[in-house]
């Protein structure tokens, strides 16, 4: 395993950089920012045309006594792919925008500090209240087709996740 | 294999089944379970861990069965090593042949030139992109000069006109702020152009301007607004012309875009599409092979473990028969003729069970009835040995050389000794049977001579004869002392050869009641006829002295008084004799009422003891004696006799002899008649300890004129044995075992009712 010190993440890892719950009038907003590289394997199947797909899990709870009450699970995915006629690469949000972009590094930066988006209704929170929240972003295979599920099973190259990371923010305004 | 793991199996094979099903469905290019491959993928690789666990159980345990060499586990290891292999060779044979294919299948779908013949292809869509794209970007250039020269209120018109002409989508002119200042659109209600954004302004300045292919749809894509088709973009920068044309005095920018010709774009199209799926299946290949032979692999699994468990539930089917056959021999080896189960097949196997059953039943019917014919023949050997036993006759079997082969016990009993040990050795060798064995010899000789001599074919079946042998061996000067023997004697035809058999009855107590009965009937005839010449004897005598009692001198007449005196007397004392004989030849017969015999004894003792109960008669009187039928006098006359006879036995004893003592007893006495009830009798017992009776007074005590006593006409006993004859009773005498003495015991079975 390579350890290289450098201002991105380590070969297949996702790092993340920041994350917090801010309300404002649409509803619980998450704002975050990742760390992330894409090894050679994934970069050579991107521009061969094999979409890759990123997605952000965000679960908020509220600890009771042994079980955590589940007030919100919610996920968002961004796809990156590469058009050969167009030489263009182009990052979207599954149900929202999509963006060309001449470089890798320029599409990836929707997937490294993706725009805020709602993770929960107003309603959805009581006010007040102390709600613990884990953030995590993955490659997600299960947009691919089957066999590179399986090559997934065995191949490390495929396997992209970040740690859960855990905070607690009060809700309310 | 128990219920419950069959169960298991089954139910694991059809899940198993079901999930394959649902893999090898899956496993091809479809979408069909997409997203919860790895899930599917799963399940499957523990359900057949599951049944791989199953499976080694049975294999297990089917192994421990055999190191334990349990009966049966042989012939099933056997019998599912050879069905498993049947079942797995095809399989992994199959399954080898089958991952070769695959893989060799799923190489040759990529070919080398398959893909760079789609990658010259979406080269030359590049490049015919590329051109069109320079192309416009070498219009807009041209386009720019021209603007730079015009002023705005002509650019509209020259846009419009440059717009229809080179069949542009849009023509606008922006700022540097994107801003726009004139457009080549016609119509005002047309939607916004896309303006270009910073970054492309900001390229547009630096560089010789911004050109971009953009649009294309994309996979997958749940877009909410139209696809956008292909089209050219090129932003370059308005040169300021040296006129006052800018109003500002900022940088403009024109904007062309172009739509990609129709078929153009829909080929570029096509042919990106192919490639983006080409390639995927290529990254993908090595997926999709381990999709393959994963599936094959459990497929595989599912195929072997269905072949052991079959393996299994044949070799159970088959084995049981055949163990329950082996299980079968064994028992009836051991001799147990138990009836064994059947398997109730229609084949040849179910027929052996049932034939097997068959004949067991058979043999265990054999042996029943041969144990009961055994049994028969043992309780008809056991009646005859205890008849024979029981007879009171003695029966000797010889064989051929008169070797003594067997005896009853009578014969013990009544030559009074026993023959145990002589078994099997002559009768001559036997000491205390001479006599007797030569008796016998003499009269199975002569029986054979008359047999001979008489030469008739119906032999004479057997001899009779009386034979007198010595009573016992301890005393055998006593000449008077014998028992007198009916013998009968034949020939006992055995199997090879001849016996003898002889059979003989102690016959002297008959003898001695003959001899009693002789008696009575010589007892009454010469009473008779000595009667009557005695009373002409005295009377002459009487008459003789009565003459010639003055007519002789003294000393004659003394000498007449003499003679006369002793011819009277002894006359008197023959009448007296012959008197005795009278009475005992004709005994008045009894009369018979009932009476009380304890009341009769304690009178009679009375007479002798006077009163005084210390003494030497003693009395033991049953206190609940039920009445007797008896004829008074002569039972006072029996008893009389017995005290008699009693006392004469202790009158002369030694000096130092315990002091006499003569017990009287009576007794209630119960015993079961022929019909088995319950009877009562009274016993009358008189014991005294006296010298007791020699063996010889023992055995004919009660004929008449045999007596111990130096005086005495001995007919006591053999009067009290006729009157008890006459009452229906039984007298008894022995010697009694706890001192020397007699006892005689009267048994009266006439009850008063």
């Amino acid at each position: 395993m390579l350890i290289c010190v450098s201002s991105h993440a380590a070969d297949n890892s996702i790092e993340i950089d920041r994350a917090q719950i801010q309300s404002s009038d649409e509803g619980y907003k998450l704002s975050a920012s990742f760390s992330l590289d894409l090894n050679r394997g994934l970069e050579d199947s991107l521009s061969h045309g094999l979409p890759l797909y990123f997605t952000t899990d965000v679960e908020i709870s509220r600890p009771r006594w042994f079980w955590d009450e589940r007030a919100a699970s919610v996920k968002q995915t961004t796809r990156i792919s590469y058009n050969v006629l167009t030489r263009q690469y182009s990052a979207t949000i599954l149900g929202g925008l999509q963006q060309n972009y001449r470089t890798l590094d320029e599409a990836l930066s929707l997937v490294r500090s993706p725009p805020r988006w709602v993770v929960a209704d107003n309603s959805d929170l009581d006010a007040d209240e102390t709600y613990m929240v884990a953030v995590r972003m993955r490659l997600d295979i299960s947009h691919l087709p089957k066999p590179f599920q399986v090559n997934a099973i065995n191949n490390k190259d495929w396997r992209m996740s970040s740690d859960w990371k855990r905070f607690s923010f009060k809700a309310g305004r | 294999m128990t219920r419950v793991l069959r169960y298991m199996l089954v139910v694991g094979g059809a899940i198993m089944s079901i999930l394959l099903f649902l893999l090898a469905s899956a496993s091809d290019n479809s979408t069909f379970f997409d997203e919860h491959y790895s899930w599917l993928l799963g399940l499957n690789l523990l359900v057949a861990l599951a049944l791989l666990v199953l499976i080694s159980v049975l294999l297990v345990r089917l192994y421990r069965r055999y190191r334990r060499k349990k009966f049966g586990s042989r012939l099933m290891a056997r019998l599912v090593l050879l069905f498993a292999a049947i079942g797995i060779l095809p399989g992994v044979v199959i399954y080898a042949v089958s991952v070769q294919f695959v893989s060799h299948s799923i190489e040759s779908w990529f070919d080398v030139r398959v893909e760079s013949a789609l990658e010259s292809g979406v080269k030359l869509g590049q490049l015919v992109l590329d051109s069109a794209l320079n192309e416009l970007n070498a219009k807009a250039m041209r386009t720019a000069q021209e603007l730079a020269n015009l002023p705005p209120s002509a650019q509209t018109a020259h846009l419009s006109r440059l717009r229809d002409e080179s069949h542009l989508q849009e023509a606008v002119i922006v700022t540097a702020n994107s801003q726009l200042v004139a457009t080549g659109s016609r119509e005002i209600s047309r939607l916004m152009p896309d303006l270009p954004t910073a970054a492309m302004l900001l390229q547009a300045r630096m560089t010789s301007g911004f050109s971009a292919i953009e649009g294309g749809t994309e996979q997958n894509d749940t877009a909410k607004h139209a696809d956008i088709p292909l089209r050219l973009r090129v932003v370059v920068a308005i040169p300021v012309a040296s006129t006052a044309l800018s109003l500002q005095g900022e940088s403009l920018f024109l904007q062309l875009t172009q739509p990609v010709p129709q078929n153009m774009a829909s080929n570029a199209e096509a042919l990106r599409v192919a490639y983006g799926e080409y390639q995927t299946r290529s990254l993908g290949r090595s997926g999709l092979r381990k999709i393959y032979i994963v599936t094959l692999s459990l497929t595989l699994l599912l195929a072997i473990f269905g072949a052991i468990t079959s393996a299994f539930m044949i070799a159970t089917n088959l084995a049981r028969p055949l163990l329950l056959l082996v299980q079968g021999t064994k028992a009836v080896a051991e001799g147990d003729l138990s009836p064994r189960p059947i398997i109730a097949s229609p084949d040849e196997l179910g027929q052996l069970t049932q034939s097997f059953y068959a004949m067991t039943m058979q043999l265990s019917d054999a042996r029943t009835t041969a144990e009961k014919n055994r049994a028969e023949l043992e309780n008809a050997k056991i009646y005859l040995e205890s008849v024979l036993a029981n007879m009171s006759a003695g029966v000797m079997v010889m064989d051929g050389d008169f070797r003594l082969v067997s005896c009853n016990e009578s014969v013990e009993r009544i030559l009074q000794q026993s023959f145990r040990g002589y078994l099997g050795q002559s009768l001559a060798a036997i000491e205390s049977l001479s006599a007797f064995s030569a008796a016998i010899s003499k009269a199975f000789s002569s029986q054979s001579a008359q047999s001979a001599a008489s030469g008739s074919k119906h032999d004479e079946l057997h001899w009779q004869q009386q034979i007198e042998i010595a009573r016992t061996i301890d005393d055998p000067e006593e000449v008077d002392n014998v028992i007198t023997l009916l013998a009968r004697g034949s020939r006992l035809p055995v199997k090879n050869g001849v016996g003898y058999i002889v059979v003989f009855d102690n016959i002297s107590d008959v003898i001695s009641a003959q001899r009693s009965i002789a008696w009575g009937e010589v007892a009454r005839r010469l009473a008779h006829e000595i009667k009557n010449p005695l009373t002409p004897i005295q009377l002459s005598a009487e008459r003789l002295q009565m003459k010639l009692e003055g007519k002789l001198e003294e000393k004659e007449a003394a000498i007449l008084n003499k003679s006369t005196a002793t011819i009277v007397n002894q006359v008197e004392s023959m009448k007296r004799m012959v008197d005795d004989f009278r009475d005992y030849a004709k005994t008045p017969p009894a009369v018979l009422e009932a009476l009380d015999l304890n009341a009769l004894i304690e009178e009679i003792i009375h007479l002798y003891t006077g009163g005084d109960s210390s003494g030497a008669i003693r009395t033991v009187l049953a206190p609940d004696l039920p009445q007797v039928m008896g004829d008074v006098t002569q039972l006072r006359q029996i008893i009389h006799n017995l005290l008699q006879n009693a006392q004469d036995a202790v009158s002369d004893r030694p000096v130092d002899a315990p002091s006499p003592q003569i017990d009287v007893i009576t007794e209630t006495v119960h015993y079961q008649d022929a019909n088995n009830q319950d009877q009562v009798a009274v016993r009358l017992s008189v014991a005294d300890n006296g010298s007791g009776f020699s063996p010889r007074i023992l055995a004919r005590a009660f004929e008449p004129y045999v007596t111990s006593k130096s005086r005495g006409t001995g007919l006591g006993l053999a009067m009290v044995k006729k009157i008890i004859d006459e009452h229906d009773g039984k007298i008894d005498i022995q010697n009694r075992t706890d001192v020397t003495g007699a006892k005689v015991s009267i048994l009266l079975l006439k009850l008063a009712p």
